[in-house]
Order: C-alpha cells, then sequence, then structure tokens
C-alpha cells in the first residue's frame, strides 16, 4: 500500500492541508515560542538536507539511481510542512511573508515538476522506442522492395522518370498483388513514423520547457535560502524572544 | 555570456537580501500598539544581536516608588519580568498585556487587584477553590458538613418567617423537648443537612 508515489502523494496532501489550516487557525505568537523556533529550525535543517541531491547530481555528477530524486522529494515536503507551523499561520512582516511565499512557490514548482515532468518524460521514452522499432520495420521492408517502383506504382509523390529509371527493380509489368501490398504496408509504416516523430518533437519542446521550469525551480530555491538566511539573521539581532 | 542570467540573478538576491536586512520595518512582525506608536526605531527597544529586556522597559517605566499607583500596579515594584507579561507587535489596538500569577509573590491578596464577586461570603483565601493558571473552578466545593455558616450564602425562604408555619416547625418537631432558647431562622443546620448529604429534613421525625 505504501509504495513511494502512494507516500509522495500523502506528504503533498499533508503539505496543501497545512497550508489550508494557515488561513483558518491564525495564532501570532506561535512562531516565537521556544516550541515554534524548534519546528522553524528543524524544517530548515531538514530543507538545507534537500541539497544533497543537486549536490550529487551536478557536481558529483551522480545521476539516476546512484542519486534517487525521492529523498530530495520527501525532504522538500516534510520541511516545508514544519515551517508551516512553526510560521503559527501568521502573515505579517514582509521578510517572513517574502520567505514562506518562495518557499511555497519552490515546493509546488518541484510538485509539479516532479508528476508532470516524470509523465512527460516517460511518453517520451516511449514514443522513441516506437519509432526505432518503426524504423527496423521500414528498412527491413525497403530491403524487400523498390522503394522508387512503389512510388511511381502507388501514385504517391511527383517522381521523377529517372529516379524510377535508376532505382527500380520491378517495372508495371512485373507488378501483381503482393508486391501492392508491400507498398501499402511500407507507405502505412512511414506515416507511423511521421506520427511518432511529430509527437517525440511535441515532448521534446516540452521536455525543454520543463528544464526551464527545473531552472525556475533551482532560481527560485536560491531565493529562499537567501530569504531564510534574512530571516534567521534579523531574528537573532532584534533578539529571540524565548531567551 | 551564458552566465549573465545567472550571475545577475544572484547578484539581484544578494542586494535585495541585504537590502531587507538593513530594512527595520522589513522584519516588523506587526504594528506597536498605541502606547509605544511614538518609538523612533527598532533600537529603542531592541539592542542588536540580544534582542528587547526588562532593562530597556524600565528606561521608561519606572516603579521604584509604586505608592502613586493604583493597588493592582503596585506589585510591579518587585516584578521585573515585563516581557513575561507584556508583549508587543500585536497590532495598534491589540492588549500587550497578558498576566502571568505564577510570577506573583504569595502574600499578595487576591481582592487587590481582583473585584469579589462573593462579596466576601467565602473569605480571602480564594486559592482555595480559584487556580493560578486558569481562574475556573473545577466544580462547586460545599463547605463542611459541620459548617454553621450557611446563612453566608443561603437566604431562608419566605415561609420561614411565617410565623404560623414556624409555629409548626417548633410544636410538631421538637415535641417534648425543652427549649433553651428561640430556634433562629439562620440556625439550618438544625433541621436541614449538608452536602454530601441531602438538603431535605433528614433530622427531623417527620415531615410537615
Amino acid at each position: 500500500m505504501f509504495n513511494e508515489n502512494n507516500i509522495t502523494a500523502l506528504i503533498a496532501v499533508f503539505f496543501v492541508a497545512l497550508v489550508l489550516g494557515f488561513f483558518i487557525f491564525p495564532s501570532q505568537p506561535f512562531c516565537g515560542s521556544p516550541a515554534g523556533h524548534f519546528l522553524g529550525i528543524a524544517g530548515t535543517i531538514i530543507m538545507l538536507l534537500t541539497l544533497i541531491y543537486p549536490f550529487r547530481k551536478r557536481v558529483q555528477g551522480k545521476k539516476g539511481k546512484k542519486n534517487p530524486i525521492n529523498t530530495h522529494i520527501y525532504y522538500g515536503l516534510i520541511g516545508p510542512s514544519l515551517v508551516v507551523v512553526h510560521s503559527g499561520h501568521d502573515f505579517s512582516s514582509l521578510i517572513g511573508n517574502l520567505t514562506f511565499l518562495s518557499m511555497l512557490l519552490v515546493v509546488l514548482s518541484g510538485i509539479v515538476g516532479k508528476f508532470l515532468f516524470k509523465r512527460v518524460n516517460r511518453t517520451l521514452r516511449d514514443e522513441k522506442d516506437d519509432l526505432a522499432a518503426l524504423k527496423r520495420l521500414f528498412r527491413k521492408r525497403k530491403d524487400e522492395t523498390a522503394v522508387l517502383g512503389c512510388r511511381l506504382y502507388l501514385g504517391l509523390e511527383n517522381a521523377e522518370p529517372q529516379e524510377a529509371a535508376a532505382g527500380s527493380v520491378f517495372s508495371f509489368q512485373d507488378t501483381d498483388e503482393v508486391a501492392e501490398e508491400r507498398c501499402r504496408e511500407l507507405v502505412d509504416i512511414a506515416r507511423s513514423m511521421a506520427e511518432r516523430e511529430h509527437a517525440i518533437e511535441a515532448f521534446t519542446a516540452t521536455k525543454n520547457l520543463f528544464s526551464r521550469w527545473t531552472r525556475m525551480h533551482i532560481y527560485l530555491t536560491v531565493f529562499l535560502f537567501a530569504m531564510i538566511l534574512v530571516h534567521i539573521l534579523t531574528t537573532v539581532y532584534y533578539g529571540l524572544r524565548w531567551i | 555570456m551564458k552566465k549573465i542570467v545567472p550571475v545577475t540573478s544572484l547578484l539581484l538576491v544578494v542586494g535585495f537580501s541585504v537590502w531587507l536586512f538593513l530594512n527595520d520595518k522589513a522584519a516588523e512582525p506587526g504594528a506597536l500598539s498605541h502606547s509605544h506608536a511614538d518609538a523612533h526605531d527598532c533600537e529603542t527597544c531592541h539592542v542588536p544581536w540580544k534582542g528587547v529586556s526588562a532593562e530597556m522597559c524600565l528606561q521608561c517605566h519606572e516603579f521604584t516608588d509604586v505608592t502613586n499607583l493604583s493597588p493592582e500596579l503596585r506589585f510591579h515594584e518587585t516584578e521585573q519580568y515585563c516581557l513575561r507579561c507584556h508583549q508587543e507587535h500585536r497590532g495598534a489596538t491589540a492588549k500587550i498585556s497578558q498576566m502571568d500569577h505564577t510570577l506573583l509573590n504569595g502574600d499578595l491578596l487576591c481582592s487587590q487587584c481582583h473585584l469579589d464577586r462573593h462579596k466576601g461570603l467565602f473569605g480571602q483565601q480564594c486559592r482555595e477553590c480559584h487556580g493560578i493558571t486558569t481562574w475556573k473552578v473545577q466544580g462547586f466545593r460545599h463547605p463542611p458538613e459541620d459548617g454553621r455558616n450557611c446563612s453566608r450564602c443561603h437566604k431562608a425562604p419566605r415561609s420561614h418567617y411565617d410565623e404560623h408555619f414556624w409555629g409548626l416547625i417548633e410544636n410538631d418537631h421538637f415535641q417534648g423537648q425543652t427549649q433553651t432558647k428561640p430556634i433562629e431562622v439562620k440556625e439550618c443546620w438544625l433541621c436541614h443537612n449538608a452536602p454530601p448529604h441531602s438538603w431535605r429534613h433528614r433530622k427531623m421525625e417527620q415531615k410537615l
């Protein structure tokens, strides 16, 4: 029951519920209390752990199974959930609001990236596999059939007579039902390949869009950690209430 | 060329962060109350990297001579934990005082600050029934069974002042007994039980 996808979805639901609770249970003094600070510190440490994934990926060059993204997602949901509780459901200071808002955007961009990007990536891989299989079949059929002859025979293209004469192994006189069937099959395969290529183009464009999305996720993360730093510094500068 | 966007973005973020840190208003967690609205800047109350302390409060609020203060404020003379009860930045109209009775001197009488809703009937030892963290009483607790002060709280019904009714009581319920002095209405315990027993006329041999 609790496979990785379910747990991720559960944590996502928990996070959304907390955000909703933000508007229902306002409690101003909580964030500055010992318990509130503890949750804020714990949440920040857990959020810092999310940086392990990009460090391993971009600095150490570890990708795929060597650097699974699941832990990044768990830290990226549990940490912010604690921070939401730490915030005490209170919109007060500009720095606090910016920190919270950027955290929300980072998490939401991460959730969207996780679910949509994974789907696009998977579909793109499937389409590429299909295209490769079709290409193999096309090459096989092409070796068995005279393409130029087919073009003339089926009247599909404006084939030049000299092309037909150069490449053709069978003429109008040689055609029979088997040759016609092979020619039509070749055309069908070519059409399927064209459709796949079109789909791959579309999915590749979407994937490129998502690479920009990932970049945005990274920029937002940089902004978030800058805001967290300012938030911590101002909190210490003006004095921790519980000391 | 490729690094222009990330480097520029990073510089912008750093610049914005520094501006936020230096901007007092950006860190303000809520408006000050009317009483402190004239504070010039954050450092009026906050010591950088240390925060607010009772010493900062006492620069303006003085409690060395409390004789001029109203009785309910005089305990401030000995109490110096301002921040335990007073918290700011809760909005202009917010109440910034939230009393923490656990900080108070045990010798203080509750009636010095609180109006006695029992009108003195229950005495001065409020803490026998009321807690310090909550004023709510955990259920009613009646004085002991052998208590003789019923009339402090209970009033006899009008019937008990009726001569005919009173005559019946004396004749029927104290038959054969010599009454050395006349029974008074406030001597409830002569006929009535006190809790935990029923208030009914259990002590009487027969009911009226």
